[in-house]
């Protein structure tokens, strides 16, 4: 896992597309999650294709992070959630922050 | 043990008693640390289905108190105050902050925890219940776990959890850590070593036989009993064995030595179920995703 450094600059630079009141849904890297589970839960929670779900699992895992959904903030709070239960590390930010 | 196959019966993984018994512990032990009831525990080579009562397997859900004091029925109050992050690192693993914002964190903490310690518990709480019925047949080398594909991703995530629970518990902080504990239990000698170096020394002082399966019961349940009384966060692994004792075992060396035997032998087994269920989900997720299509 890299340091909190690193990772603060990858997902800010993963967010600068987002417009600034955009919230999102980041799902973080950590030793334990199985690549193919992670790939699995993003596939099968947010429906995305097998190849879009496996490439931002590679984001995660090589990059630190990745953003996995954007809309508004109660949306976002049920993502987190339910990565939370899948027992993924998942943040909730805004433009950025 | 062998991995999940797909079959038409369901996703199917065969376990031998003795691995059950180490998983029923474990997932036991996460359940009460998750603040469920008291679950029963496999006791030796006495255990099995024929060796317990209906009486013994109540299967109800405890709806326990939290470590920290605060229990289910309060979330059902929209006013209540805000929770703490869990005291347990692994426990607040499972439960991490949801935002850097930490006015965001407590609020999201306050309307979701309950909920979401409430499913991972009962996700333990089915788990366990399904590897106490698994048919026993003492003349089977292994007993067969079929798991229906509807059940699948609820056991993958719990499988989940207890991993992350058990990587507290061993310190793996990083993808380094993991390969150095897979390295370290590679040679599949080092446990046969480790445990005949400990046999020879402890043949005339151990007061009793202990099975892989306490130490591991212990290994899970000694932080967050510290943690809960607001004592030490500190790794389990690094002080909290206590050598087996014997009067030969006054010379300084000799009970260092001992001690170092001993923290090594409860990594080792902590290690090898988490090696185990790493496997074990491996093959899970493999066959769930094949389901699953593109």
């Amino acid at each position: 896992m890299q340091g909190q450094t690193e990772l603060e600059q990858d997902v800010s630079a993963a967010e600068e597309t987002l417009p600034d009141d955009a919230w999102a849904t980041v799902v973080w890297n950590d030793p334990v999650n199985l690549m193919s589970y992670v790939a699995y839960v993003f596939q099968s929670y947010f429906g995305y294709p097998r190849e879009r779900a496996e490439r931002l699992m590679r984001q995660v895992h090589e990059g630190g992070s990745a953003v996995v959904s954007t809309g508004n903030r109660e949306t976002m709070e049920v993502d987190v959630q339910a990565m939370h239960s899948y027992g993924l590390w998942a943040t909730l930010t805004q433009g950025g922050r | 043990m062998h991995g999940f196959e797909r079959t038409s019966a369901g996703y199917v993984a065969r376990l031998d008693p003795f691995e059950r018994d180490v998983l029923v512990q474990v997932v036991a032990d996460v359940a009460e640390l998750l603040g469920d009831r008291p679950l029963a525990r496999p006791a030796g080579s006495r255990y099995g289905p024929s060796a317990r009562g209906e009486d013994d397997l109540q299967t109800s859900p405890g709806d326990g108190l939290r470590p920290d004091g605060a229990d289910a029925w309060t979330s059902l109050d929209p006013h209540r105050d805000a929770l703490e992050p869990p005291d347990d690192t692994g426990v607040r693993r499972l439960f991490p902050d949801a935002s850097k914002d930490l006015s965001i964190a407590a609020e999201f903490r306050r309307l979701t925890e309950d909920e979401l310690r409430r499913t991972k518990r009962d996700r333990l709480h089915s788990l366990w219940e399904s590897l106490i019925r698994l048919p026993f047949d003492p003349d089977a080398a292994e007993l067969e776990f079929v798991v229906g594909p509807e059940q699948a991703s609820d056991l993958a995530a719990t499988l989940t959890d207890i991993r992350l629970i058990l990587a507290d518990r061993l310190g793996l902080e990083t993808d380094e850590d993991v390969n150095l504990l897979y390295d370290e239990l590679a040679d599949a000698d080092t446990l046969a070593e480790l445990d005949s170096e400990l046999d020879q020394k402890f043949a005339a002082s151990a007061p009793a036989e202990r099975s892989a399966a306490e130490d591991v019961a212990d290994e899970v349940a000694t932080k967050d009993a510290a943690a809960s009384d607001g004592g030490s966060t500190e790794p389990a692994l690094g002080g909290d064995a206590t050598p087996l004792g014997g009067e030969d075992l006054d010379d300084p060396d000799q009970s260092e030595r001992a001690l170092e035997l001993e923290i090594r032998a409860v990594r080792a087994s902590l290690g090898t179920v988490y090696i185990a269920l790493t496997w074990m989900q491996e093959s899970l997720v493999e066959v769930m995703t094949a389901d699953l299509g593109d």
